[in-house]
């Protein structure tokens, strides 16, 4: 079942000599289950399209699908919406809420949807998972960068979301901890049978990942296990 | 430093927005400051200018002696000194049994700098010419007409000029101009003979006045200040503040008191300190701003420290960051100030060039002071700290397990993690609300004062006013005058009439209830060396006070019968007790108008309320005992009767100035007409007040109602209507400006406010932005910003209610007994409280939106970035 359809996508930035193409004519889809390595050099585009696939960013040119939903359709509620309940977002920096403790972070995308039932036994067993239960009244300040790295994977699939995009989630960790953090991201990627896209510059993190997509120059140049992909 | 003004030019670059908030801080504060700086200059050279038209251009008034210069070989200008105007004034009385009239001569540099002008006519030049004002005019039965004759002093007259009244004088003498040689056969007549002396503006007047007598070996015995004018040119030596403090200190009571009172006069306490709470006002809100800037930049500079940059460089970065923000944004603030000023006032605008420069400083010096305040707070961090960024203390509660819905949790947390932020918003917010809400009061219990003390200490109480001014208690209006007047008065044009009747009474004050000797010198018991009993008054009455005992006293009072209208009239000036004219009848009860200090208290004579009193007046008004108003005489010539007192009053109006003087040191006993006649037998009248009908003009009146009072010629009429007119226009002016004022403070410190608000909000924007990234929705994200506003409203408006009762109190402490108002109204301006809490609230939710908008606009991406 395909979660992500991305369909001949461009992104420019500025206008006339100034414009930056950012993403030129990208095209690919990945299959529900799947963990995906967005590998390129700095500059290369990966995070624009990492953005424009979370809808934080908009598209000059294409279509993406999430779940059958073209979300260039969608109006800014409904966006707003259906992000919190499909995507799940890890950032770099973590961006957690430096006002909240380690539960109610992770609780946090669950509470901006009034209507939804609060799953606290799952909230739980994510913290738990991921080994930082303990911490779960501690503010991020007062975490290590790997345990703040954990509050936000768990926070990303707290709303139990078909896609997960992650933004070089070790990018600010040592080895030992960016296993661990990839350990976790495979586990639960496999436990809740969600689709994660993970965008990193190293080549080694990308080859534990089912497939590669490779970035250059806002174009996307890789391969699908035995086949090439459009681009 | 080249390193540091490159650093702190490329933070302004980088940082345009923060650069540009602390800009419009800066400007808003100084543009406050400048702006009522010279609305309040502007007023106060208007009042000057007032006060010149009123009491006269003059500066001091020397008599002349024999030994005097001439004028002409006065020097005019020396070193220290220069000279304005010299006018020449002489006159003398002229024989008249019934009124004082005294013939006069001035220059015309007396007539400038007394404001007279020819209205019609001509000055007179030969003998047996003279010219007249309204006043004269009325009370010499003269017409109006040029050529007629009058006789004065067995002299026949021509009238060839009528003149304008001109400046407010000490004498009720009637004033007739004449020619100089009328002054050439006058010798051995009492003249009198005067310079009038004004020196230029802008220097030291009382230095110029020293230097100009020494210059020209002037004597100056029996000097007069224009009293009118000395607090606006300095005409009067002031003491030194250490001598003011000293004398303050030696006091036994009501220090502070005396201390804010002298120094209002001496040195425009009042003034500067309305200046002083504007500087800090404005100092706080730009230091709140620089204060969060700082904040976000901490990491920053614990990155620069790493890098090696020492704690002076990262001062001078800040501060040169700060110079080079202030220099425009106070340019700006002064120019905006004085241009929204300008419009605002619809008189003579002056631009306070004092202000501009002390305010340029100040405003840098502060500056500097929360440079070193920040870079102080910026050392107490350790590096990685300030790396990290502090963070305030926060409940460990897991709020996730009972409330569903975190953004409460969250907008709380916003607002108070950053507490002092918070604080200093709120306060922000609700100090314009407090400015407002405190000039309204002033505003208000200015106008009430103002219209008060017109009618009583200025003696402006109707717009006619025919007065006995002759210290014989046989000098009277007959009632049938007056009966005659108030017959189909509506006919002559009179809209209300009022008599009022008089006799000097004594009152015993026994076993200690007379508390404050020391207000008459002849039974003061320390008096100060320059005190002594007037000689006058001792001559005549014995003493306003006479002691009886070693606590006893008798105290000699104006008793006035007034008519049921004017007593209600009094109950303005109620300080304890209630007036009810016709209980008071039935009763047998009086008004007492106790004394008075200059603090407005008033616990001088220990009678309270339901005390009664012992009343002692002459019998017969036309008795010549020479120890009649002694009250020595023989007991029958006396009547004596006793009264309940139903109120203490601080003022009374239509006083007589005649006997004992008036004013607040002077007690007066007031009861019901009927009263005055039925226990004390006076029936007869003193003054008579009229205020004229609208479609009339005071002088109709006037020419209608003089042939009533044919064959009292001691009766001075006095015509108040066009000085009534000009104090109410001054009034709505000052109204206008008081209330020009709040709004000017409320609306600039409300934009200050949410220009703070927004910039607080923006500080949130990477919050803001992983709540949008996370999907929460415009409108949740509108209704966070909404119960964030309200929040910062509501916080805001118990702040300044808070504020405002505070500052109340300490306003009505300050108008009572520094500023010396007649009546203090204490209540709390609720509604204008109430619409600022509103305007606050709504003003902080919008605020909140609008900031939010912006947020919504930027890309989550963008926001993200921070």
């Amino acid at each position: 079942m395909i979660v992500l359809d991305v369909k001949q996508v461009s992104k420019a930035y500025g206008e006339g000599e100034n414009q930056v193409q950012a993403l030129k004519k990208v095209d690919f889809q990945m299959e529900q289950g799947e963990f995906v390595a967005l590998l390129g050099a700095s500059g290369s585009g990966k995070s624009t399209l990492l953005n424009v696939i979370g809808g934080l960013d908009t598209v000059t040119e294409g279509n993406i699908v999430i779940q059958g939903q073209n979300i260039a359709k969608l109006r800014r509620k409904e966006l707003a919406i259906f992000r919190r309940r499909n995507i799940g977002f890890i950032f770099q920096d973590y961006s957690l809420m430096p006002v909240l403790n380690v539960y109610d972070n992770v609780a946090l995308p669950v509470s901006l949807d009034k209507g939804r039932h609060m799953d606290h036994s799952f909230i739980e067993r994510l913290l738990k998972d991921l080994k930082i239960w303990d911490k779960r009244t501690k503010f991020p300040r007062e975490l290590s960068g790997g345990q703040q790295q954990r509050v936000a994977i768990a926070r990303a699939l707290a709303n139990k979301p078909a896609l997960v995009l992650a933004d070089e989630p070790t990018g600010n960790l040592d080895s030992k901890t960016t296993n661990d953090v990839l350990g976790l991201l495979k586990a639960s990627g496999r436990q809740y049978n969600q689709t994660i896209l993970m965008v990193t510059h190293n080549e080694i993190i990308a080859q534990s990942c089912d497939w590669i997509a490779r970035m250059e120059d806002g174009v996307l140049s890789s391969k699908r296990e035995g086949g090439e992909l459009h681009g | 430093m080249g390193n540091c003004v490159k650093l702190a030019v490329s933070y302004i670059r980088c940082y345009w927005r923060q650069a540009f908030v602390l800009f419009l801080g800066i400007s808003m504060s100084v543009l406050l400051l400048s702006g009522i700086a010279s609305l309040m200059y502007s007023q106060r050279m208007a009042d000057y200018e007032n006060a010149k038209e009123e009491y006269g251009r003059w500066d001091y008034r020397i008599p002349i002696s024999e030994n005097h210069p001439d004028k002409a070989s006065v020097t005019m200008a020396g070193n220290d000194f220069q000279v304005g105007r010299i006018g020449y004034f002489c006159s003398y009385p002229l024989a008249d049994p019934q009124k004082e009239i005294r013939l006069c001569y001035g220059d015309r540099d007396y007539l400038k700098l007394t404001g007279r002008t020819l209205l019609e006519g001509r000055y007179p030049k030969k003998a047996g010419e003279i010219a007249l004002d309204d006043y004269g005019l009325h009370n010499l039965e003269a017409e109006h007409e040029l050529g007629s004759k009058l006789e004065l002093g067995g002299k026949s007259y021509q009238l060839t000029g009528i003149l304008s009244e001109g400046a407010k004088t000490d004498s009720t003498a009637i004033m007739t101009f004449a020619g100089k040689e009328a002054f050439q056969d006058s010798q051995n007549r009492e003249m009198e003979a005067f310079y009038y002396l004004s020196f230029a503006e802008g220097k030291d007047i009382y230095r110029q006045f020293d230097a100009f007598v020494k210059e020209n070996h002037i004597q100056h015995p029996g000097l007069n200040v224009n009293d009118g004018t000395a607090s606006y040119t300095g005409a009067k030596p002031k003491e030194r503040i250490v001598q003011i403090v000293q004398t303050a200190s030696r006091l036994p009571e009501g220090r502070l008191i005396y201390l804010m009172g002298t120094l209002n006069n001496n040195n425009d306490l009042l003034y500067n300190m309305v200046l002083a709470v504007i500087f800090l006002f404005g100092g706080f809100m730009i230091f709140s701003i620089f204060q969060v800037i700082a904040e976000k930049r901490i990491s920053q500079y614990g990155m620069l420290e790493v890098l090696g940059a020492g704690p002076k460089q990262l001062f001078a970065s800040l501060l040169i960051e700060l110079i080079l923000i202030f220099l425009p944004g106070y340019l700006a603030g002064n120019v905006l100030g004085n241009l929204l000023a300008r419009l605002l006032y619809s008189g003579t605008f002056r631009v306070d060039a004092h202000v501009f420069c002390l305010g340029f400083l100040a405003f840098g010096l502060f500056l500097v002071i929360c440079c070193v305040l920040v870079s102080r707070n910026m050392r107490r961090y350790t590096q990685a700290e300030k790396m990290k960024q502090p963070s305030g203390r926060m409940s460990r509660k897991i709020r996730s397990r009972k409330r569903r819905d975190l953004t409460w949790i969250l907008s709380k947390r916003f607002l108070l993690e950053r507490r002092s932020s918070f604080i200093r918003v709120v306060i922000s917010l609700s100090l314009g609300g407090v400015l407002l809400a405190c000039t309204s009061y002033v505003a208000d219990n200015a106008k009430e004062n103002n219209a008060h003390a017109m009618v009583t200490d200025q003696g402006l109480y109707t717009d006619i006013s025919i007065a006995i001014e002759d210290d014989d208690l046989g000098k009277i209006i007959p009632a049938k005058v007056a009966a005659d007047m108030r017959a189909n008065y509506e006919e002559k044009g009179i809209k209300e009439f009022f008599p009022i009747s008089y006799t000097l009474g004594e009152i015993p004050l026994r076993d200690g209830k007379f508390q404050w000797t020391e207000f008459y010198p002849e039974v003061a018991e320390n008096p100060l060396p320059d005190e002594r009993p007037d000689p006058a008054i001792m001559e005549k009455y014995g003493g306003i006070a006479t002691k009886q005992g070693k606590d006893d006293f008798k105290l000699k009072v104006n008793v006035y019968g007034y008519e049921q209208a004017q007593l209600a009239d009094l109950s303005d000036y109620v300080l304890e007790g209630s007036i009810q004219p016709r209980r008071m009848a039935a009763k047998n009860q009086v008004v007492l108008k106790t004394l008075m200090d200059g603090g407005g208290y008033y616990n001088g004579i220990r009678i309270k309320p339901g005390d009664s009193i012992t009343l002692k007046v002459p019998k017969e008004p036309g008795d010549q005992d020479p120890q009649l108003l002694k009250f020595q005489a023989g007991e029958g010539h006396y009547v004596e009767q006793e009264f309940e007192v139903a109120a203490l009053v601080s003022r009374c109006v239509g006083e007589n100035d005649a006997f004992i003087g008036s004013g607040p040191s002077v007690v007066s006993v007031i009861m019901p007409q009927q009263m005055m006649e039925s226990r004390l037998g006076v029936t007869d009248y003193n003054s008579l007040h009229i205020n004229v009908a609208e479609s009339y003009d005071s002088q109709q009146v006037i020419n209608g109602i003089r042939p009533m009072l044919a064959g009292l010629r001691q009766c001075v009429i006095h015509d108040y209507s066009g000085s009534i007119e000009k104090k109410n226009q001054l009034l709505t002016q000052k109204t206008y400006f008081f209330y020009g004022i709040g709004v000017l403070l409320f609306l600039i410190s409300l934009l200050h406010a949410m220009n703070s608000m927004k910039h607080q909000i923006q500080s949130r924007q990477y919050e803001f932005g992983v709540l949008r990234a996370m999907g929460i929705t415009e409108r949740r994200f509108c209704g966070m910003l909404v119960r964030q506003g309200l929040f910062y409203g509501l916080a805001a408006s118990a702040c300044m209610l808070l504020l405002t009762i505070v500052c109340q109190v300490v306003l009505a402490e300050i108008l009572q007994h520094i500023v010396r108002y007649i009546i203090v109204n204490a209540n709390l301006p609720l509604l204008p409280c109430l619409i600022m809490m509103c305007v606050n609230t709504a003003a902080c939710v919008i605020m909140m939106l609008v900031s939010g908008n912006g947020l919504l606009r930027q890309k989550v991406v963008d926001a993200l970035k921070g």
